[in-house]
């Protein structure tokens, strides 16, 4: 009964952006409105699938950008990765100046078209969305493939004592009202007879919050 | 909650629908649909299947309860989809 979904993301988020090329080894320079390149446009590069020109760029803005990104400690002359805004009008594109060894260069990092961004920016929007959404999350590789693994923890099982006598007492912490039965319900059922339980000031916020509403 | 989901090197991302991530799903391009279909087994009262040729999966039968039967499809969907 479940729905799935296989999605490609747009460059929208800065953010994990900038996270995605500090974990490929590029210094992301927020604001630079300027990438390097050779600095003239030679038209000269017929690759239908790779060349700016071909796909819609204006070689007249070649060089300008919203934001840069950059290898760090390099070359002087050593190109840059523009951030531009898409064709699309949504979010951001890379472009970069493939030519020669400074070139070359770049791509050894982030790949021919910069595919090698498109990995790491998938899982860090996905980490900061589910971060956001009060999730622990942890990075799995496995065949190519980068798996997250998410454990919802806006609450949690935080003391169990046992007494003498083999009761067993149970306190949580950070659910909101009665989900903290919910989440214990599974644990109690293993342990035996429920003999009571002591609601905490989270619980009946919840509940007063309901009242109002009425 | 547990929630799972898988980038490959295109940056494609494979995940079990869950409304948690409806805001990542709106930010990019590609599918969303229904994965199976679990249902009564006309076959064997009372018990239950979860067909997953939505997604080019098998019929997984012989669930004796129908939370069987939808603990069985996630699994599949984990291992074979993701």
């Amino acid at each position: 009964m479940s729905h799935v979904a296989a999605v490609q993301l747009e460059i929208l988020d800065l953010k994990a952006l900038k996270a995605t090329a500090e974990r490929l080894g590029f210094e992301f320079v927020e604001n630079k409105k300027n990438f390097k390149w050779y600095g003239r446009w030679l038209n000269d590069w017929r690759d239908n699938t790779r060349a700016a020109a071909l796909q819609g760029f204006d070689p007249k803005t070649f060089g300008q950008c919203e934001h840069a990104i950059r290898i760090p400690g390099g070359d002087v002359h050593q190109y840059e990765i523009g951030v531009v805004k898409a064709r699309s009008g949504n979010g951001y594109e890379l472009i970069y100046d493939a030519f020669g060894a400074y070139g070359q260069k770049l791509e050894a990092m982030g790949g021919q078209g910069m595919v090698k961004f498109k990995q790491p920016y998938g899982i860090e929007v996905a980490k900061r969305l589910l971060i956001k959404k009060g999730y622990r999350v942890s990075e799995i590789v496995k065949d190519g493939r980068i798996r997250l693994q998410a454990v919802n923890v806006r609450g949690s099982i935080i003391a169990q004592e046992v007494d003498e006598a083999g009761n067993v007492s149970i306190e949580t912490k950070g659910f909101s009202g009665s989900d903290c039965i919910k989440e214990t319900m599974e644990l109690e059922r293993a342990l035996g007879r429920k003999t009571g339980d002591m609601k905490t000031v989270e619980f009946y916020k919840v509940q007063s919050k309901l009242e109002v509403k009425r | 909650m547990i929630v799972d989901l898988s980038v490959d090197e295109n940056g494609v991302i494979r995940c079990i629908y869950n409304d948690d991530l409806a805001e990542l799903i709106q930010e990019g391009q590609g599918t969303l649909q229904r994965a199976s279909h679990v249902e009564p087994d006309p076959k064997r009262l009372g018990f239950w299947f979860a067909d997953l040729s939505p997604v080019g999966g098998p019929v997984l039968e012989g669930f004796k309860l129908r939370q069987e039967a939808l603990d069985a499809e996630v699994e599949w969907l984990r291992v074979h989809y993701l």
